[in-house]
């Protein structure tokens, strides 16, 4: 994927990712600038997750999803009461907890999930950065802690 | 200004009163029994736009409409501000807009939901705002839900 034409695509994606978005669904926004999204959530009684989304060569590869506390370290603990697509366990590439989900590229590159390819997601409107974030969001919002 | 020309407006004149009277009464009370008449198909088909009442000489009770924002991850609908509709409309009328209006190719898997300070609460496009027991003003998001894998 050119460069350019990644780039072009991401600032499309992330134009929407807006403050007024941000407020409403409490999405605290660190960078939107190519190639990372960097988003906190928040949530009344919650402890903050932040999620770093490298999109080198987006969308012709899904981005690379890593999980953080507040600060912006890595989070090395797994998260407390976690629904399905956090996996405290290291992943076998990336070697750290990682979001077991489609459209997250820990996934497709996981031995277990290589047989569903994102080229099957891509350019679906639910596998849009936003719509990403919305389903890892989703999740996010069943647990607790 | 000619004698022609008096006469003209005052013709003008008098016809917009009369015009004026008739929507001030007539139709007016058509407009309204017809907004608060609950369950007409009819009117689901018909009062489905936003501000459809408004400028109607407030006639409408307020416990009739509701005001919606649709929020998503490709823009907000209206893109700023409330739509205002019938609360005896399905949610769906509204989130089929948004998703015409932001150019949204395929919503299947998405959900619905409202945010209150409690959270998100869930909330059926197939019923109205009324069998969804929602009233006033409405933020209402609506995105993919939660992803498969693990």
């Amino acid at each position: 994927m050119h460069p350019a034409a990644a780039k072009a695509l991401f600032d499309a994606d992330v134009a929407m990712l807006t403050p007024a978005l941000g407020k409403r669904r409490g999405w605290t926004f660190h960078s939107l600038a190519f190639p990372l999204v960097d988003c906190s959530f928040t949530a009344s009684g919650r402890t903050p997750l932040r999620l770093r989304l490298m999109c080198i060569d987006w969308n012709e590869l899904p981005p690379e999803i890593s999980l953080h506390n507040a600060d912006g370290t890595l989070l090395t603990t797994p998260l407390a009461n976690p629904t399905g697509v956090f996996n405290g366990s290291p992943h076998p590439v990336a070697n750290r907890q990682f979001i077991c989900m489609r459209g997250s590229r820990e996934y497709h590159t996981h031995p277990s999930h290589v047989g569903d390819p994102w080229e099957n997601l891509r350019g679906h409107s639910s596998y849009t950065i936003g719509g990403i974030l919305t389903q890892i969001w989703n999740a996010w919002l069943k647990g607790t802690g | 200004m000619n004698v022609n020309n008096i006469v003209f407006t005052a013709i003008n004149a008098s016809i917009n009163s009369v015009l004026m009277a008739i929507d001030n009464t007539f139709i007016g009370q058509l407009l309204y029994a017809y907004v608060t008449t609950a369950g007409s198909p009819v009117k689901e088909q018909t009062m489905n736009t936003e501000h459809s009442m408004e400028g109607e000489g407030g006639h409408e009770s307020h416990d009739h409409f509701v005001e919606v924002s649709i929020s998503t991850t490709a823009g907000f609908f209206p893109a700023e501000g409330f739509s205002r509709v019938p609360v005896n409309q399905k949610v769906d009328v509204e989130l089929q807009k948004a998703k015409e209006a932001l150019k949204i190719k395929d919503t299947a898997g998405w959900i619905a939901s409202v945010i209150t300070p409690a959270g998100k609460r869930p909330v059926d496009p197939a019923k109205t705002y009324a069998e969804n027991g929602l009233s006033g003003k409405l933020e209402i998001d609506w995105g993919p839900s939660e992803g498969g894998g693990g």
